[in-house]
């Protein structure tokens, strides 16, 4: 399946959350990344039909989604950014709630729930409350709603906020399990989880998209705009610009200071190599020469 | 994914969800409890003297219903000479048993047939003052019972208990969805967008509407078993409330009407609190938004007919006024009308009606487009749908209020002597004092030392009425007084409220045991007029009184005794006595009935004992005897113990009065002027106490005076 | 703490939902007040303009100290138009020379509108020292009877009448209508609701109560900021509608004359003990009002506490609001002096006032609920206090 976006627009009053963004999703990860307030939640609002876009175009296959019918609603799989669900149902009731909603067969729903619970292994907490899970079980609960209707396209917003790093590798392995034939797209502000399962990162910054790519891409694009900066205990730090820091780091006597910059940020500075999350400071930073 | 197979029922987990999880249905279970049981608390005969007197007025109800014909106006004439006649045999007939003119046995026959007509004749009353009203407008007015169809369907206060139950309702229905955020969840899947808001609005407005239906059915049920419903087809005009209505509509079809306007203002308000907690996402701006919008609007509209022509769900939900006739009064300087309610025309009530489906229709396609996916909602709104925030009255009618403290002792109470009392150390009798008041005074003498003070002492007493009656026991002394708040100053001069206030003997320290509202219009508490005629013509004719075990009695000129429970308020009407006589002794009180026999009725048990030996208009007791003038001996003053046994003639002659101690009878016969007989209860004469005895006499157990009004020169003692 | 005063009113009360919902309200209430002087006033069923033109003419020449010059030339006035009338020689068709319309409208009118109010003045200072007289030979009965509470009452009452009279003549319809005007109490307590119901409950929606007991000033001195913010509230809201209710009765009754007048000038208050004016009675009615909504707002903010969820809170503030005044309607005296709508009507605390025993000492019922308010207002405070101080709730 291929989703086309073309010049999405969307404004709030005079203030212009998306300006005419444009890009495509197939099959694979596509992690979407972003500052805070970037338009990230928006974008996917639009995409999922919640919130109405002032202009622009969203083709899937080639053809408009409105003249898609429901048909579209069946191929998506979405789970929100901190989802409450229902407190007083139980997860299994939940699920076939769900699968209900989305349409599943009857016949199919039993099969389908028994074998979710257990992939996203819940299957000791089938009989519990939604309102008696932990963070890291609503959000494998979450996951597996998405998964109900075998979505072809996997919308996941902010899924390991908030999860211990063991839920966070858990969450991950499904993610990528669950990524075989599919678009999935992870709406996230955390960069270490695109890093480990992405195929393609899309960073946008206030309301437009900075950079497109695969990993590889994007870090050869800044590629000798990362140094390293080395401090003993009795220089100053001054003449460094913080605001371009991605990391500072301490190790005995020494301080280690990682610095996104076109240019030479000091005299002692050494070129590095390139994370991802250079790549996000690069092109998330104010301003950009 | 396979498309194939029986889908799942989404509705099937949504009813669950909503009934089971969200507890709506104990919600719906509640609801018709509580409505149950406040309509039952609250309900009223519209015409209590019906209910008072319902065999005789369902007698003749039973010949009289229907259309007034020529017929029915000769059966009215016919039946009220009857009465007359009886009336006039029954004055003679115990003339004739005293002359011998007709055998016991004769009279004892004819005697049962006239008590069975006469104890008919204040139903027959009743109807005849219906059948009067009705007379003005032979066309439309019928006869027949009222009561039933009178408590369904003159009553315009709002249902408040059925409108804060769909507010929380379509809050829970939708707010949940919204404070989970499971709404947006929902919007995204295929059978939860469009569809299952649609389903949710649905839920809300049948649980509303079943709701109504059940509380609606659940009154004619309860009003069925309380006065019964007949002749629905006769002409809604029969009723007073609606009496000037212009239109041909019979109770039946008014009733269900009215309850169709009902059902349709529910459907609206549903729609209404759905939309609000949609646009809101709040639930405490929906709640009250809605309920300030209802209750300001109830109170604060006072025209009564604009709550009708504004659409929306107020005067759906009132439905009353639909069908009311014009209502005015003459102006007092020209003869222009006032209008109170003007009647709407069907071609008003039309519009209004299309006008309150259209909102139905609006709101509810908004509710379905916020539940729908931008991708596939049919219609784009440019703007958005600002849903209209509805004007609503509502009125809460609130009891009568009455309600008391303190405890009281027994004591034998005669009316005809309820003048005096005694209590160990005073003697209390009323005074005139027309010098001062034109009210008798309620004197309070030491019976050591001969001093005299006034009862009431209170300073505010020139703005107050006091009740020309008063009651004692050993400890307390009781009187009544009438205040009035002037809130209404132009347009009422009435007093507003009775108060029964206990004075303590000890020190004359008084309080209030309980107090009721006395106006013919009373407003409650949020200024809602309501009628409180009841009230009114009940304490204004009270009579007399006395105080027992907690409980508040009194007759009123009419013969009506009550009793009102001084800890709840609550009165009830006991019995109704047609000649106005009545003793009280330990909880049994002493009558005479519609053919002058003496009836004792015990308050507990509610039974009642006929002496059919025993026939007087007239009587006292004591603890031992009845002393009474009987019928069926030229009225001579006889005396008797309560089982009938040991009669004995104390006077044969007319006796002009006559009053008793424990030990003596005392009367004024018409033979000998201004001379009082004293006589024990074997009828041997003691001694004639001549004096100049002009106006009341006051004679006490354990006094040893007489004390009587001289009207000329004050109050003034005589030995016993 | 005033930060925090400040911060605690933004989240509740300086919101724009509330601000446009007072707004809507007050033009609501401006409504009431019309509809109200259209039905209150003298010329409610005298509504052509000759009944307002030949008022305002006389209003002049009567209003002010009523001297027996002024009286006699009113009786001049009105003696033969009520003579005319009570003789039946009149007619309802207008009439040449009328004041209004024709001499039975004059008589009706006259009647109303002056000599009701004339007749009751002049009567008055016979009517206070009949009371005194009363009282005073009460005192003397009581004092034989050893009864000093009862002889202490009456004390004060002669206290309170004596030399009272009534000299001066003004309209004070204004007035009278504006104290039995209880519309703007019922928008006000629903105002309260809306704000007060959810000052807590809204921390444990949001999880704030978290952040809120774990910082240094989130226990304590939250908890004294939410119940300033809220008694600010009140009082402001109060103020608000008291002031607008004042200013629209000015409007519609055309003045509020007689407002130093004693308050014994309307007749409503023929029996009252307070010897003050007019508007210090308003003003103390004001005071009773804010203090019975804070007795309000102690309630719907306890239920707020102990709440599970707005929805929950909401409705049993409802329910709460509608045990209130149906105990209020019931009319025992115990259960109206712990009622906050005792406060909240003032005025009829002090229409008749009654007294109970305190060692002998006679203490005006009207007292009793000031006080049941305050023991209210303290337990509130302190249970509350400790239940949002306890800990965070599982």
């Amino acid at each position: 399946m291929k989703i086309k976006l073309i010049d999405i627009c969307k404004k709030y009053g005079k203030q212009e959350v998306l300006k005419s963004v444009s890009m495509e999703f197939s099959e694979g990860v596509y992690g979407l990344l972003g500052k805070n307030g970037a338009g990230k939640t928006t974008l996917i609002g639009i995409l999922l039909g919640i919130i109405k876009a002032n202009s622009g175009e969203i083709l899937i296959d080639g053809k408009p989604v409105r003249s898609q019918s429901k048909e579209f609603l069946n191929k998506i799989g979405y789970l929100p950014q901190y989802p409450q669900f229902y407190k007083e149902m139980q997860v299994y009731e939940f699920l076939c709630y769900m699968a209900a909603l989305k349409g599943l067969p009857k016949k199919e729903t039993k099969n389908k729930v028994e074998w979710l619970i257990e992939e996203v292994n819940l299957t000791d907490a089938k009989k519990k409350k939604v309102g008696a899970l932990s963070g890291g079980m609503r959000q494998r609960l979450g996951i597996a709603q998405a998964m109900l209707n075998e979505p072809e396209i996997l919308i996941l917003d902010e899924p390991t906020a908030g999860l211990d790093p063991q839920e966070r590798i858990r969450f991950r392995n499904l993610i990528s399990k669950f990524a075989k034939n599919r678009t999935v797209i992870l709406v996230t502000h955390i960069v270490s989880d695109v890093e480990y399962i992405a195929n393609q990162v899309i960073i946008m910054d206030e309301g437009d998209i900075a950079c497109q790519g695969n990993i590889e891409e994007l870090e050869n694009s800044i590629t000798g705009k990362v140094w390293e900066v080395t401090r003993n205990k009795g220089q100053d730090m001054d003449d460094l610009d913080f605001s371009n820091v991605s990391n500072l780091k301490r190790e005995g006597d020494n301080t280690k200071v990682r610095v996104v910059s076109d240019t030479l940020p000091t005299k002692d500075a050494i070129i590095t190599s390139v994370g991802l999350e250079d790549v996000f400071l690069y092109y998330c930073k104010g301003d950009k020469e | 994914m396979e498309t194939g197979g029986e889908k799942l029922n989404t509705n099937k987990y949504e009813l669950k969800k909503l009934f089971l999880h969200h507890k709506l249905l104990y919600l719906v279970i509640g609801f018709q409890i509580i409505a149950f049981i406040l309509f039952a608390l609250k309900d009223k005969p519209i015409n209590t003297n019906i209910e008072n007197n319902l065999e005789g007025y369902t007698y003749y109800m039973n010949q009289a219903e229907g259309k007034i014909t020529k017929k029915t106006s000769r059966f009215f004439d016919d039946t009220s000479q009857n009465y007359e006649d009886m009336e006039s045999e029954f004055q003679t007939i115990y003339q004739k048993v005293s002359d011998g003119n007709i055998t016991m046995d004769a009279y004892r026959k004819r005697i049962k047939e006239l008590k069975q007509c006469l104890e008919r004749k204040n139903g027959f009353l009743v109807l005849y003052d219906q059948y009067t009203e009705a007379k003005e407008n032979k066309t439309n007015r019928y006869l027949l019972n009222t009561n039933a169809w009178d408590a369904l369907l003159s009553d315009e206060s709002l249902d408040i208990p059925l409108v804060i139950f769909i507010i929380i309702i379509a809050c829970v229905c939708f707010g949940v969805e919204i404070y989970s955020e499971m709404d947006i969840m929902l919007r995204i899947s295929q059978k939860g967008e469009r569809k299952l808001g649609l389903f949710k609005l649905l839920i809300v407005i049948m649980l509303s509407v079943i709701s109504v239906i059940f509380e609606y059915f659940i009154r004619i049920a309860f009003l069925q078993v309380k006065y019964g419903f007949t002749h629905g087809e006769y002409p809604l005009q029969s009723l007073t409330y609606f009496k000037e209505y212009v239109g041909n509509v019979s109770l039946f079809e008014a009733s269900i009407g009215i309850f169709l306007w009902k059902v349709l203002g529910c459907i609206m308000w549903s729609v209404i609190i759905s939309a609000l907690m949609i646009w809101f996402r709040k639930y405490a701006l929906t709640v009250i938004v809605s309920l300030a919008g209802i209750i300001l609007s109830y109170v604060g509209i006072s025209i009564a007919h604009i709550k009708y022509y504004i659409p929306g769900p107020l005067g759906a939900l009132l439905g009353t006024g639909f069908y009311r006739g014009n209502c005015y009064e003459m102006s007092e300087y020209s003869e222009e009308k006032i209008y109170s309610f003007l009647q709407l025309s069907e071609k008003t009530k039309n519009i209004i009606l299309g006008i309150d489906v259209l909102l139905i229709f609006i709101l509810s396609i908004y509710v379905i487009y916020k539940y729908s996916n931008c991708w596939f909602s049919m219609i784009r709104f440019k703007k958005k749908v600002i849903p209209s925030i509805v004007i609503f009255v509502l009125g809460i009618s609130t009891m009568t209020g009455c309600a008391p403290e303190d405890k009281t002792h027994t004591y034998i109470f005669n009316l005809a002597n309820s003048q005096n009392y005694e209590t160990e150390k005073y003697l209390l009798y009323q005074e005139s004092r027309l010098e001062e008041t034109n009210f008798d005074v309620v004197v309070v003498k030491d019976k050591n030392t001969g001093e005299t003070t006034d009862l009431v002492k209170d300073p505010y007493r020139d703005n107050k009425e006091i009740v020309n009656a008063f009651y004692a026991d050993e400890q307390y002394a009781y009187y009544l007084e009438k205040t009035k708040d002037r809130e209404d100053k132009y347009f009422s001069k009435e007093y507003d409220e009775i108060s029964l206030m206990q004075v303590r003997l000890e020190d004359f320290s008084v309080k209030k045991l309980f107090s009721c509202s006395i106006k013919t219009t009373k407003k409650d508490i949020f200024g809602i007029n309501k009628h409180n005629n009841e009230n009114y013509s009940i304490y204004n004719c009270l009579l007399s009184f006395f105080v027992y075990e907690n409980t508040f009695y009194f007759v009123t000129s009419d013969g009506e005794v009550y009793g009102v429970n001084l800890m709840t308020g609550s009165r009830k009407l006991l019995f109704i006595c047609d000649k106005i006589n009545l003793s009280f002794s330990n909880g049994v009180f002493f009558y005479t009935n519609t053919i002058s026999q003496l009836v004792e009725y015990k308050v507990g048990t509610e039974e009642s004992i006929v002496h059919e030996d025993i026939i007087a208009d007239e009587f006292i007791i004591n603890e031992n005897h009845i002393v009474y003038k009987d019928r069926t001996n030229n009225n001579a003053l006889t005396c008797t113990d309560f089982e009938g046994q040991n009669k004995v003639v104390i006077c044969k002659e007319q006796v002009y009065f006559c009053v008793a101690d424990q030990s003596h009878i005392y009367y004024e016969d018409a033979g000998k002027d201004e001379v009082l007989h004293k006589v024990d209860f074997t009828g041997k004469v003691s001694k004639d106490i001549k004096s100049a005895i002009k106006g009341r006499v006051y004679v006490f157990d354990n006094y040893e005076k007489i004390i009587f009004d001289d009207y000329d020169g004050g109050m003034k003692e005589v030995n016993k | 703490m005033r930060q925090l005063v400040y911060y605690e009113s933004r989240k509740h009360f300086l919101t724009k939902q509330m601000f446009v919902m007072v707004l809507i309200l007050l033009i609501v209430n401006a409504i009431k007040i019309s509809s109200v002087f259209r039905e209150q006033s003298a010329f409610t069923d005298l509504n052509e303009d000759c009944f307002r033109e030949a008022y305002d003419k006389l209003y002049k020449t009567y209003k002010g100290e009523l001297t027996d010059k002024k009286l006699k030339d009113f009786m001049d006035l009105y003696q033969p138009i009520k003579d005319k009338v009570d003789a039946g020689a009149y007619s309802t068709k207008a009439e040449k020379g009328a004041l209004t319309i024709n001499s039975f409208s004059d008589c009706l009118f006259l009647g109303r509108c002056f000599l009701d109010d004339i007749e009751y003045e002049t009567a008055y200072e016979d009517y206070a020292n009949t009371v005194v007289r009363n009282a005073v030979s009460n005192i003397s009965f009581f004092k034989s009877k050893k009864h000093s509470f009862e002889a202490n009452v009456n004390y004060k009452i002669a206290k309170a009448f004596y030399q009272r009279k009534l000299a001066n003549f003004y309209n004070t319809d204004g007035f009278r209508s504006l104290l039995y005007y209880d519309f703007s109490t019922i928008i006000i307590i629903l105002l309260c609701l809306y704000g007060c119901s959810s000052v807590f409950i809204k921390e444990e929606e949001t999880e704030m109560h978290l952040l809120l007991k774990t910082s240094v000033k989130g226990k304590g001195a939250s908890f004294a900021a939410k119940i300033t913010s809220c008694m600010l509230f009140v009082f402001f809201i109060c103020i608000l509608f008291s002031i607008e209710d004042y200013t629209f009765f000015f409007i519609n009754f055309g003045n509020m004359d007689g407002f130093s007048e004693p308050l014994y000038i309307l007749e409503g208050f023929k029996d009252t003990l307070l010897n003050i004016n007019l508007i210090s009675f308003y003003i103390l009615c004001v005071i009773s009002k804010l203090i019975g909504i804070c007795g309000f707002a102690f309630i719907f903010m306890m239920v707020s506490l102990f709440g599970k969820n707005t929805l929950s809170v909401l409705v049993v503030n409802i329910v709460m609001l509608a045990g209130i005044i149906g105990t209020y309607t019931i009319n025992v005296s115990t259960l109206k002096y712990v009622n906050p709508l005792s406060l909240v009507f003032g005025r009829k605390l002090f229409m008749r006032q009654e007294f109970i025993k305190l060692h002998n000492y006679p203490l005006s019922n009207s007292l009793l609920p000031y006080i049941f308010s305050g023991i209210i207002i303290m337990i509130g405070i302190a249970l509350m206090s400790r239940r949002w101080k306890r800990g965070v709730k599982s």
